[in-house]
């Protein structure tokens, strides 16, 4: 079955079909697009096209929190690409499918550790320049304005000494704003030692960049 | 200093367009494609983890004994990367350029060309950077990717750092010009937006030196390439002397556009030339902090809010002048005086709020 008469039975419609270099991918601009519960259980029948719609949904989250923990566009393209096929691969593990995109995190954010392992082998091999593009800062958004972003830059400056095992879960906390035992869960480590992570890095971070703490305005 | 409100993602967007997008999918699907042993995961990952382990340990071992290899030769590359960058030819690097335009290919498979008249000097050449300065002229760098070493070079209004590129960097009186042909560089100075910019193949950047008078065309980077909309020009010249206003939507708009400089002379300018009038305390008030968040300059920052303070402000920024006051005080080592700013701050303001902050400063907390 192609996948516009799939959508046409979930009551989607598929309005345009890219088709670039390779495969295509299907473009879904319905109010209706199927939730990600449905396309889950699609995915777990082994329907690929699922598979597409579910990536081009979930696909600027992944890149985005690439990003702004790793700080570096390159190694943030290998992690969405390492996180979507081994997702895809381990798909029968996902037992909650609402909860589809936390667990696309939390593979995204082991890579991401990897990541920084690697890195650290190879500063050690003296095969790492070391050189990150992608501070924070560089990710303001066009109407950040030039105080928030000379903030970025102190606390850019900040997280580049902290060690992964400290900057990870205060990211998370602080940068993406997840609650503590979510912390804990993508981190793959108990709520105390995320809690302990998170408040020692805190206590760095706060000598050089006022934060507000999640929530408060 | 601003406060970050967390979570900070609401200020940051991913950078992804819909090309990074077709190329994730496409790496994907051949990551899928090509493990067939996926398929075969649940019966024999432990056996396909053991030979994977052992072919890692084997590939180390050769890799190391490879590496250990090559660096022994006189002439291999590597060696190269355990010492400074040197002439192809063997030589060593001090200063590049000079009447005749010349070509030097280095030892990493580097290269730097630079036009008839130019000079490029090495200050700093180790086996992790390399960091040069352009006196003059332009110069073409061709930086092999990947290698270990973190080349700048300095041009007077601007730092360039390279990630591994090939770029031109042009320094005129006045003005510098860098155009990347390939891959990214990163050009930092005060008189761009936000002190950093990001430049990718076919952009440019022109920087050029604030003018000395007020009103003035004042610094301008513009930058050019395809998907980057020009900075705009600033304020057009006018022949009537500027009010405080003014000077003040001046200091504002080069503010915001990342022109320090242009806005701290903008401000200094409103206060020689308005010192009496009522928004004074506002032009010293911002001054202070343009110098103490943007400029980095806590001890004239500290200047500029007593200046402030001096003005009879609004009792509103007299409180935030007080605890800026403070804070530069405390930034710029003088902590006696920002003790007795603090003192003087929580005797006028006793439930001030910036209470918990000044603790910090102060070394209370």
């Amino acid at each position: 079955m192609s996948p516009a008469a799939i959508f046409r039975d979930l009551g989607v419609f598929a309005v345009q079909s890219r088709s670039g270099r390779g495969t295509g991918l299907i473009r879904l601009e319905s109010p209706q697009e199927p939730s990600d519960s449905e396309l889950a259980r699609r995915i777990s029948r082994g329907e690929r096209w699922a598979e597409e719609a579910f990536y081009r949904r979930h696909v600027t989250h992944v890149v985005g929190l690439a990003q702004r923990l790793l700080g570096n566009f390159a190694d943030a393209e290998d992690v969405a690409q390492e996180t979507f096929t081994t997702a895809f691969e381990i798909w029968h593990q996902l037992r909650d499918y609402e909860r589809a995109r936390s667990w696309l995190s939390q593979i995204a954010v082991r890579k991401v550790h990897r990541k920084f392992r690697k890195r650290r082998i190879l500063r050690l091999l003296g095969l790492d320049q070391g050189l990150d593009d992608l501070p924070l800062e560089a990710l303001a958004r066009d109407d950040t304005s030039a105080e928030i972003r000379s903030e970025l830059i102190l606390l850019d400056a900040v997280l580049k000494s902290l060690s992964a095992k400290s900057r990870i879960p205060w990211m998370l906390r602080y940068v993406e704003g997840l609650p503590l035992e979510e912390v804990a869960a993508q981190c793959d480590c108990s709520l105390a030692t995320a809690k302990r992570r998170v408040a020692s890095a805190h206590r760095l971070v706060s000598r050089q960049v006022k934060m507000g703490e999640v929530g408060d305005d | 200093m601003t406060k970050l409100r967390a979570p900070l993602t609401n200020e940051l967007a991913p950078q992804i367009d819909e090309r990074a997008i077709q190329r994730i999918w496409s790496g994907v699907q051949r990551r899928r494609g090509g493990s067939w042993f996926a398929e075969r995961r649940s019966g024999s990952v432990w056996l396909f983890g053991l030979a994977g382990a052992v072919l890692s340990c084997a590939l180390l071992i050769a890799g190391w004994h490879w590496y250990g290899a090559s660096t022994s030769g006189p002439n291999a590359a590597s060696v190269q990367a355990a010492g400074p960058l040197l002439a192809r030819s063997g030589g060593g690097l001090s200063v590049l350029g000079g009447a005749p335009a010349s070509s030097q290919e280095l030892s990493d498979g580097s290269a730097i060309t630079l036009d008839a008249g130019s000079r490029l000097e090495v200050l700093e050449n180790t086996a992790k950077t390399f960091v040069s300065v352009l006196r003059r002229g332009r110069g073409t760098f061709a930086v092999r990717p990947g290698g270990p070493r973190r080349w700048t070079i300095e041009a007077g209004l601007a730092t360039v750092e390279v990630v591994g590129t090939r770029f031109s960097v042009t320094r005129a009186p006045g003005s510098v010009e860098v155009s990347v042909e390939h891959g990214v560089v990163l050009v930092r100075s005060d008189l761009i937006q936000d002190r950093v910019q990001r430049l990718t193949a076919g952009q440019h950047l022109i920087i050029h030196e604030p003018l000395p008078e007020l009103p003035a065309a004042a610094s301008a980077a513009s930058m050019v390439g395809p998907s980057t909309p020009a900075l705009a020009p600033s304020a057009a010249h006018s022949s009537a002397p500027p009010s405080l206003s003014e000077l003040l939507d001046q200091a504002d708009a080069r503010r915001r556009r990342g022109d320090v400089r242009g806005a701290e002379t903008a401000l200094r300018a409103a206060l020689a030339a308005h010192g009496s009038d009522p928004q004074a305390a506002l032009a010293a008030f911002t001054l202070g902090k343009l110098l103490l968040d943007m400029a980095g300059r806590p001890g004239e920052a500290a200047t500029a809010f007593a200046r402030c303070l001096s003005l009879s402000p609004p009792s509103a920024l007299a409180e935030d002048a007080l605890y800026r006051l403070a804070e530069a005080q405390a930034r710029a080592g003088d902590s006696d005086a920002a003790a007795a700013t603090a003192r003087q701050y929580r005797a006028r303001y006793p439930h001030g709020q910036h209470e918990r902050e000044l603790k910090r400063w102060v070394g209370e907390d």
